[in-house]
């Protein structure tokens, strides 16, 4: 059902035993099994059986660089070898292959991999809890000095930014692309950016042109 | 017919199958489409429904629905007043101040409390992440310890606010 490769009769009857095997494995695999095939140092290949290896992946521009370097590393494409197995990626290093090119080499058509960043990864996580412990000391001053130009200024970028964070979290969790399509997550986010956008505008303009944040709950809260 | 050839062959194959194709090709012709109405289609599995009770994700969903509450209120009051004049809406503190003069006084504490609430709570919570993110009470009886002390402060000075 899956590799028109395996099931051509013609591919069947010229590949070689080796392949022959994987095929037979493919076919009849455990449900949860996974084949993986691997460059491994050895005779030559001949160039039937690059043909056939390079049809068994899911091509990308990254997937050729990945076997042309692997081939390199190694010296020869020697006998391709299908193993039968669960776990993922152990025998990527034996064959001098990066993660990488082992991904980009075996990637699937339903998803798209996505290169790690640290601006959205370990720094979005830093700003995020320097932005919440910054907010401690905020409020304490606002609830303990009252109205002052500066903590009002700064609550008014903060809570924003802070409102924003949580609310990107809570899209990513449940409006994600998966669910509401990819423009439908996009439009979502952008959306967000612009509110967010007004809402420091209109803090901005609430603390210059009215009595600012601190005094407006302390007016509203007695009132 | 085509429909379920086209899910035999491209949708409803075992995990662990790759669906490969011998030209370049075919392979655009793939798309995400067909999984997300799947999933539209597709019922969940309960969940939350199902899930034994506990202070731990109660209080962590309740952390992300009172930071959502409040988020949102504050958003609606900063927006409106940046977009009010637009509109030719009056809306600036000291018409806010009035408004909230007219109401009686005991509907004033329950809504000061009913508005106080997700504020402490969340404040108080966000601190018990913080202490996490310092690895400190990530035990289960830090965890819930230092639950049952949010629950408690947060009420206690919920109630101060609102009797200001």
């Amino acid at each position: 059902m899956a590799l028109r490769l395996a099931a051509s009769p013609l591919a069947l009857s010229r590949s070689t035993p080796s392949l022959r095997l994987a095929a037979a494995m493919r076919s009849s695999s455990a449900l949860n099994a996974r084949v993986y095939f691997h460059a491994t140092a050895g005779p030559v290949a001949d160039s039937q059986q690059e043909d056939h290896v390079r049809m068994a992946y899911s091509r990308k521009g990254a997937a050729d660089q990945g076997f042309r370097s692997s081939i390199a590393k190694n010296g020869r494409v020697g006998s391709i070898r299908a193993q039968n197995t669960h776990l993922s990626r152990s025998t990527a290093s034996t064959a001098g292959q990066t993660s990488d090119e082992v991904t980009a080499a075996y990637k699937a058509v339903a998803y798209k991999t996505i290169t790690p960043n640290q601006v959205h990864g370990s720094y979005h996580w830093d700003f995020e809890r320097l932005l919440t412990v910054s907010m401690i000391p905020l409020f304490a001053a606002s609830a303990i000095h009252g109205a002052h130009p500066i903590t009002d200024g700064l609550l008014g970028v903060v809570v924003p930014i802070h409102c924003h964070m949580g609310f990107d979290a809570m899209v990513t969790d449940y409006l994600h692309p998966g669910n509401v399509g990819k423009w439908g997550n996009k439009a979502i986010v952008w959306t967000l950016r612009g509110v967010t956008v007004l809402a420091l505008v209109g803090c901005y303009q609430f603390n210059t042109s009215d009595i600012g944040l601190t005094e407006l709950v302390k007016r509203s809260w007695t009132a | 017919m085509a429909k379920t050839t086209f899910a035999k062959t491209r949708l409803m194959a075992p995990v662990g199958i790759r669906i490969l194709s011998t030209s370049q090709s075919s392979q655009k012709e793939v798309t995400v489409a067909p999984l997300i109405e799947q999933r539209k289609n597709r019922p969940l599995s309960p969940h939350l429904t199902i899930y034994q009770p506990q202070l731990t994700w109660y209080m962590s969903m309740f952390h992300r629905v009172t930071g959502g509450a409040v988020a949102v209120g504050f958003y609606a009051g900063a927006v409106g007043y940046a977009v009010a004049p637009m509109v030719g809406m009056g809306f600036d503190a000291a018409a806010i101040t009035s408004v909230i003069a007219t109401v009686p006084v005991g509907a004033k504490i329950a809504a000061k409390f009913i508005v106080a609430y997700p504020f402490t709570y969340h404040c108080l919570n966000g601190i018990r992440h913080l202490a996490w993110d310092t690895t400190r009470f990530m035990t289960i009886k830090g965890v819930y310890q230092t639950g049952y002390a949010v629950l408690g402060l947060s009420t206690v000075s919920a109630v101060a606010l609102a009797l200001i």
